[in-house]
């Protein structure tokens, strides 16, 4: 009798088949079973998870014949736990390394530059400079009181900002936190680390051109 | 104890988080035959979040101004590594969520789960699925292209077929009166800003509601479960019902997937206000119905314009669905009365389209 009330509350409950060690199939449940294998000890509380499964159900521990279900059903949630957990890693790496790779920029065309006109003859009067555009980087091209032409980046080494020429000092300063270099890009006083770079300058007939060396 | 189970620790000694999340451990959801309709609102709110998350991406790219927004789009689809597949996936996403919210919507109705307690719960559905028409129409445009151009152009100025307030809505959303550079950017700003701040607040009813209420049963399986109590069936959802959801999303996303990598979304050419509408223009298929319906109306029906009579008219159907608890009439014939409304609705919907598709 007892027997076949456990069977037919089974059926109600829609378990029957679901029941470890019962029939070959991995019950869809396992699924849920695998997730909570963490806190799930014994025997008692793997039933009383089965029994919540739905509510006003409940579902007797060790109905099934065999005796060692527990462990059985132990390794299967293993199992599943990996697959599910393997499964949703899997997934999210899919879709984390496309991301990644769409966040960095493509790299930028290098237009190559290494030589520009950056000026004609008549356009500075001694003691004066210019920035001019070097590839992607401005450049600042000096003409010093005694007539010389100096050319340099015009990216601070300190911070990358843009450097400036000052006629009173007749240096080259930065605004930003006060970084000074001398007319060969020399730091002399401030933050900045290192000298700027420098530049050839040519003089072709009317244009000046500029060179990295 | 592990890590997770000291974080826990430290959060429950602080605010409670045991007593939060309890009411989560508890939460069913009802089993019956008719259970596979309750995946549907899962399923929109993932392609949402795909949305959400896409979208964020592509706005690292895009510039939106006349000038450079199909430049840069070109620049997402062709130089940006997974560009297309972004871009692909965000307007693919787009279009199964407006799909998904559609089959959510009438799901419900026919299930009739909008009725007493949740009346509010579907007023909120029906506003987020206007805020996802919203969505689109303004999303369609940014890309800049010919087709964009000339949709935005027709659906403004139908906005701007309202009696009375319909030509300040137009230049309100063309922010002048023709569709400019102007209007791309209050486009971008609905599309990324205004929307996404409505949306959330109203998801965030929506789920505050669908939380509140429980899952609403079906009144035949009702019926059956309060004849025969012990046929009652429920499922715990966490983590039950949620790893069956899980198994939708991934179905979801492997037809995301899939479209989006075999049928990569194109671009088409740069919009040129001064060029000539191009043949056999059409607008994304969830307006197709109403569009084809506009164009059936005759230019003058008694002594009103067609445009204005059907503009009106979609406007007072929206306005029903929207309050469609409300009125209906609380009597049997009344429930008949609205389920054969909703079979009308998918009909209406799927010929209209049909039609828009093979008519010229």
């Amino acid at each position: 009798m007892l027997c076949c009330e456990v069977a037919r509350r089974f059926r109600l409950a829609g378990v029957l088949r679901e029941t470890p060690a019962m029939g070959g199939s991995i019950p869809d449940r396992g699924f849920a079973a695998a997730r909570n294998q963490s806190r799930i000890a014994s025997p008692q509380a793997w039933a009383d998870t089965r029994s919540n499964m739905h509510t006003g159900e409940t579902v007797p521990p060790n109905i099934s014949p065999g005796g060692n279900s527990a462990a059985r059903s132990s390794s299967r949630r293993t199992l599943l736990k990996t697959f599910l957990g393997g499964g949703i890693a899997a997934s999210l790496a899919s879709f984390l390394y496309p991301v990644l790779r769409y966040l960095v920029p493509p790299v930028e065309t290098n237009l190559g530059v290494d030589s520009v006109v950056a000026a004609t003859v008549h356009e500075l009067k001694p003691n004066s400079a210019k920035i001019f555009r070097f590839g992607n980087r401005p450049a600042l091209l000096i003409r010093t009181a005694e007539g010389e032409y100096q050319a340099m980046s015009a990216t601070c080494t300190h911070l990358s900002c843009t450097v400036q020429y000052r006629k009173d000092t007749q240096q080259v300063w930065c605004a930003c936190h006060n970084g000074v270099y001398d007319l060969n890009g020399r730091n002399l006083s401030g933050p900045p680390p290192r000298p700027l770079e420098k530049y050839q300058v040519h003089i072709q007939g009317d244009e000046i051109q500029v060179i990295k060396t | 104890m592990s890590i997770a189970g000291r974080v826990q620790n430290w959060l429950d000694e602080r605010f409670g988080w045991a007593e939060l999340i309890a009411p989560l451990k508890e939460k069913t959801v009802p089993h019956h035959r008719r259970s596979y309709w309750y995946f549907l609102g899962g399923m929109t709110l993932f392609l949402f979040l795909i949305q959400v998350m896409t979208g964020i991406l592509l706005l690292l790219y895009y510039r939106p101004s006349a000038n450079e927004a199909f430049e840069s789009v070109q620049y997402i689809s062709t130089q940006v590594r997974y560009g297309w597949l972004v871009r692909s996936i965000h307007s693919w996403s787009a279009n199964l969520m407006i799909f998904t919210a559609f089959a959510h919507m009438f799901s419900v109705l026919f299930l009739r789960a909008y009725r007493k307690p949740r009346e509010l719960t579907w007023v909120s559905g029906a506003v987020l699925l206007f805020l996802a028409f919203g969505f689109g129409f303004s999303g369609y445009l940014l890309p800049w292209n010919t087709l964009a151009f000339f949709a935005t152009k027709v659906g403004t100025e139908v906005a701007g077929q309202v009696p009375v307030i319909g030509p300040w809505i137009m230049i309100f959303l063309r922010g002048g009166p023709e569709v400019t550079g102007a209007t791309l950017t209050r486009f971008f700003g609905f599309h990324v800003a205004v929307l996404p701040g409505l949306t959330t607040v109203l998801l965030g009813l929506h789920l505050a509601l669908v939380q509140r209420f429980g899952i609403s049963v079906p009144p035949a399986v009702e019926k059956q479960w309060n004849d025969a109590p012990h046929e009652r069936r429920e499922m715990k959802f966490f983590p039950n019902f949620l790893l069956r959801e899980l198994m939708a999303w991934y179905t979801a996303l492997a037809v995301l997937g899939v479209l989006a990598a075999l049928f990569p979304w194109g671009l088409g050419t740069k919009a040129d206000p001064f060029a000539s509408a191009p043949a056999g223009i059409k607008p994304e298929w969830y307006f197709l119905f109403a569009f084809q319906t506009l164009k059936l109306i005759p230019a003058k029906v008694l002594w009103i314009d067609g445009e204005v009579l059907g503009v009106l008219a979609f406007g007072a159907a929206g306005l029903v669905w929207l309050l469609l608890p409300f009125v209906e009439p609380r009597r049997p014939a009344g429930y008949r009365a609205v389920i054969a409304l909703g079979v009308f609705a998918v009909a209406f919907i799927a010929a209209m389209t049909a039609y828009g598709y093979l008519s010229k």
